[in-house]
């Protein structure tokens, strides 16, 4: 065709895209897909289209975070040493079997058991631990193979040995927050807490709940005994009933009496109670808990300070409360909520 | 030591040029619409991957469904396809478009796990979606994979609708088939029965 090219308007592509085109529409769209204008904005079109059209809601929060999970262990993985970068590089996309592959390329299949070796190393974490997870919003009871009970806050994960766990001390590693309840062992077994901070918080039997989180951890004992030790610390500090005792990177341990501080404690009954809490902790709090993103603009509001015990079971609830009793004004957009004092 | 070209500069009537005379239906957006994904990706990539999967997770993963018809699987698809994309640093290769490349290894992802489920063999050069990044598109390609969503849709329109509600609950929503036989209230065999028939057909529109 050499006469002078006609391009399809949005409307047809649209309609070609919902299969609602007609023959000549198509035939417009396949010659316009040869011309480089075609090829670039058919995908501009496709997006647009898509957005508009979307089939179902995934969990972008959930997905994005586990996305940037993998960068940050990949990148590690590449910086330690140019013979991983290699055998990622030599990975295919998604392992698919072919008689015909392996015959005629007998010797891709000694790279594939390489890159399966290296994939076992690499994958060591998947088989070898078994991981609970837990999204925003979700609670849940783990019962260790040992009896211990443990509850896993919101947006929190405890990885423990698949294999042997129980022989010899028994270790877990959190990220995030959880309540273990140790069983003692007749043998007077060990049980160790790892963080993701290196922070290692041993048990015999006893309650505690740890929360971790932006490389802070904060250990409360509730009954027992239990001693922790930091990469800053030379020597295990003891641990007595009523004890919370705060680690930040860089920094030496806080130890104080945490009679007043059950705020930490009574989660896992979608229970918040404050005394005295500032604003602005309990923004990091609602952040850690469901996920969402709480803008104060105004400073003295931050420090603005709460009391009382409030059940919620999402964010709303809790700013829904908040709002009423401070005489707020809760402001919903979709990058999170701005809480601002209401103007009399 | 690379001299500065005088061709090298940025033609400032480059859009229009490329195509004189266009239909005023089809205005192009912006010309780089990309650009700030383009700088992050130039100071730091984990930032530029982090933009990218954001503005595409959502309508990537609606792309691929409609192939798949799976929502966990499209999902997978996409997470695993901007993983690799970070992994392998194939947005270093990437000078035309990232959207592009994204639909594109999005839709023949897709295609592979199609064809795997069918039981067809898959020939290696096919693996590796790295003929993606060499030319640029091939244009009878993209049209192809409008028609085989066309006939997947068409397929799956044309079931019974008994049948279609159990295939797209045990397919889409992925759940189990006494759960969907609590939920209909009909009996676990029936249930067996539609999806292994609503199965049977939605791999034969993959063979033909």
């Amino acid at each position: 065709m050499n006469e002078p090219q006609a391009y399809p308007t949005k409307a047809s592509i649209f309609a070609y895209f919902a299969h609602q085109a007609t023959p000549l529409e198509r035939q417009q769209i396949e010659s316009w897909l040869t011309t480089d204008q075609g090829a670039t904005l058919y995908f501009t079109y496709l997006d647009e289209w898509e957005r508009q059209h979307p089939q179902f809601q995934p969990d972008l929060n959930r997905a994005h975070e586990r996305f940037t999970q993998f960068m940050n262990k990949t990148n590690q993985v590449s910086e330690s040493g140019h013979f991983n970068a290699e055998l990622l590089l030599s990975e295919p996309l998604l392992t698919v079997q072919s008689k015909n592959w392996l015959r005629s390329y007998g010797w891709l299949a000694m790279a594939a058991s390489i890159v399966l070796v290296g994939g076992l190393w690499l994958s060591v974490e998947f088989w070898y631990y078994t991981t609970w997870s837990n999204g925003y919003h979700q609670l849940q009871s783990i019962q260790l193979p040992d009896g211990s009970a443990v509850e896993l806050g919101a947006h929190s994960s405890l990885r423990y040995p698949r294999f042997g766990f129980g022989w010899g001390t028994r270790h877990v590693w959190l990220t995030g927050e959880a309540q273990f309840q140790i069983t003692h062992q007749a043998n007077a077994q060990r049980f160790q807490v790892h963080t993701p901070d290196q922070t290692i918080i041993e048990v015999l039997g006893t309650v505690f709940v740890v929360n971790s989180r932006r490389n802070t951890t904060r250990v409360m004992l509730k009954t027992g005994r239990i001693s922790m030790t930091t990469p800053q610390s030379n020597q295990p500090l003891m641990l007595t009933p009523g004890d919370l005792v705060t680690v930040t990177v860089g920094q030496t341990l806080h130890k104080q009496k945490a009679d007043t501080l059950s705020a930490q404690v009574t989660w896992h009954d979608h229970q918040f109670v404050f005394h005295d809490t500032p604003l602005q902790d309990i923004v990091v709090q609602l952040h850690d808990t469901f996920g969402v993103t709480v803008q104060i603009p105004q400073t003295e509001l931050m420090n603005r300070t709460v009391s009382g015990t409030f059940q919620a079971e999402t964010a709303a609830d809790l700013l829904q409360a908040l709002k009423l009793m401070m005489n707020l004004e809760v402001d919903d957009s979709p990058t999170g909520f701005t809480l601002t004092q209401s103007i009399q | 030591m690379a001299p500065v070209l005088p061709f090298d500069l940025p033609g400032d009537n480059f859009p229009q040029q490329l195509h004189p005379d266009q239909d005023a239906g089809a205005v192009p957006p912006k010309p780089d619409d990309e650009l700030l994904i383009r700088h992050a990706f130039q100071t730091d990539p984990y930032q530029g991957c982090d933009l990218l999967f954001r503005r595409y997770y959502h309508p990537l993963c609606s792309q691929a469904v409609r192939f798949v018809y799976d929502k966990a699987l499209a999902e997978d698809i996409v997470a695993e396809l901007f993983q690799t994309f970070w992994q392998k640093r194939i947005y270093e290769r990437i000078d035309y478009s990232y959207r592009a490349y994204l639909y594109r290894a999005v839709r023949q992802n897709c295609l592979l796990y199609l064809q795997r489920e069918a039981g067809q063999t898959i020939s290696t050069e096919q693996l590796i979606p790295s003929d993606l990044l060499i030319e640029p598109v091939s244009p009878s390609d993209q049209i192809q994979f409008d028609e085989l969503n066309e006939r997947i849709e068409g397929t799956i329109n044309a079931l019974s609708p008994p049948v279609r509600r159990v295939f797209l609950l045990s397919r889409f929503e992925g759940r189990k088939n006494q759960e969907i036989a609590d939920e209909l209230h009909i009996s676990l065999k029936t249930v067996e029965a539609h999806v292994t028939k609503a199965l049977a057909l939605f791999r034969k529109v993959l063979l033909s």
